[in-house]
């Protein structure tokens, strides 16, 4: 038996991976944003923490109104 | 969709493809010394697909790593040591580390079987052993770190993939190469019809 030539396997290799490809892209297409996805930047979990504090303050300038005393 | 989210497919489209590419390289260079596509081929023919692969998972690789590159988020975090220099990033530094380490044994093993006539065989045959290595570290890299390992089409046939590579990679450091007379007993007998065919070489001798 001669067996399959190499041009035979060469494009059954070629047609394996283009069917990989299109594959994958069909699927990456659909899933395009993976919460579960460890490693891309823009959807990491934040690390830093924010820290509530008080909202309002005192001010050093100069009241602008008045209260009389009688 | 933004440039970021496409060049971000783009990479995950050619990490996937430069996997299945590299599986069929791995498959074809174990059958090189294990026989185990002795049915479906001759040797040659193996060995010259096994080097035709090479065009196939080089590129697609080079591919991964040039669109991470252009991927703004990607290269806000990433810097081009990185790409070399493993488990130095400021994030996923493992997973990414391993996917740097495979490259630079990749480059390795390209390089020196490019190299092969100039080289020693025997350090040859140990360089390109470190190809076992590289895949499994690929393999980890993906884990650890492929946007697309937690679905479960792609899980599944990547698994099943790397679980027949590994078992077949086992057999060959267990039992090593399977001789030529081991192989030939393998397969199956000629028909006697074709046995009694004289050979192409017995007729030119005529």
């Amino acid at each position: 038996m001669r067996g399959v030539p190499a041009w035979a396997l060469k494009g059954s290799a070629v047609c394996l991976t283009v069917l990989a490809t299109v594959g994958s892209t069909a699927y990456v297409g659909d899933h395009v944003k993976d919460r579960s996805a460890p490693l891309h930047p823009s959807l990491r979990p934040e690390t830093e923490q924010v820290t509530l504090g008080p909202a309002v303050g005192t001010t050093t300038s100069k009241p602008v109104t008045e209260t009389n005393v009688s | 969709m933004n440039l970021d989210t496409f060049m971000w497919i783009l990479a995950r489209v050619s990490g996937l493809s430069a996997s299945a590419a590299l599986a069929i390289s791995l498959l074809t260079g174990l059958a090189l010394r294990s026989a185990v596509l002795d049915w479906l081929a001759t040797n040659r023919a193996v060995r010259a697909t096994h080097e035709f692969t090479a065009l196939l998972w080089i590129p697609l690789g080079v591919l991964h790593v040039i669109f991470l590159l252009l991927d703004s988020n990607v290269r806000g975090t990433l810097r081009l040591i990185d790409l070399v220099v493993p488990f130095q990033a400021g994030f996923g530094s493992l997973a990414l580390g391993l996917g740097s380490l495979s490259l630079d044994l990749f480059v390795l093993v390209a390089i020196t079987g490019w190299l092969r006539r100039r080289i020693n065989a025997v350090a040859w045959r140990w360089i390109h052993r470190l190809s076992y290595v590289a895949c499994a570290l690929v393999f980890l890299h993906a884990l650890l770190g492929g946007s697309d390992f937690s679905s479960p089409q792609v899980s599944a046939i990547t698994w099943s993939v790397a679980a027949v590579l590994a078992v077949l990679s086992l057999a060959r450091v267990a039992w090593g190469r399977l001789s030529a007379g081991e192989s030939r007993e393998l397969r199956p007998e000629p028909r006697a019809e074709l046995r009694s065919e004289p050979s192409r070489e017995a007729r030119t001798r005529r």
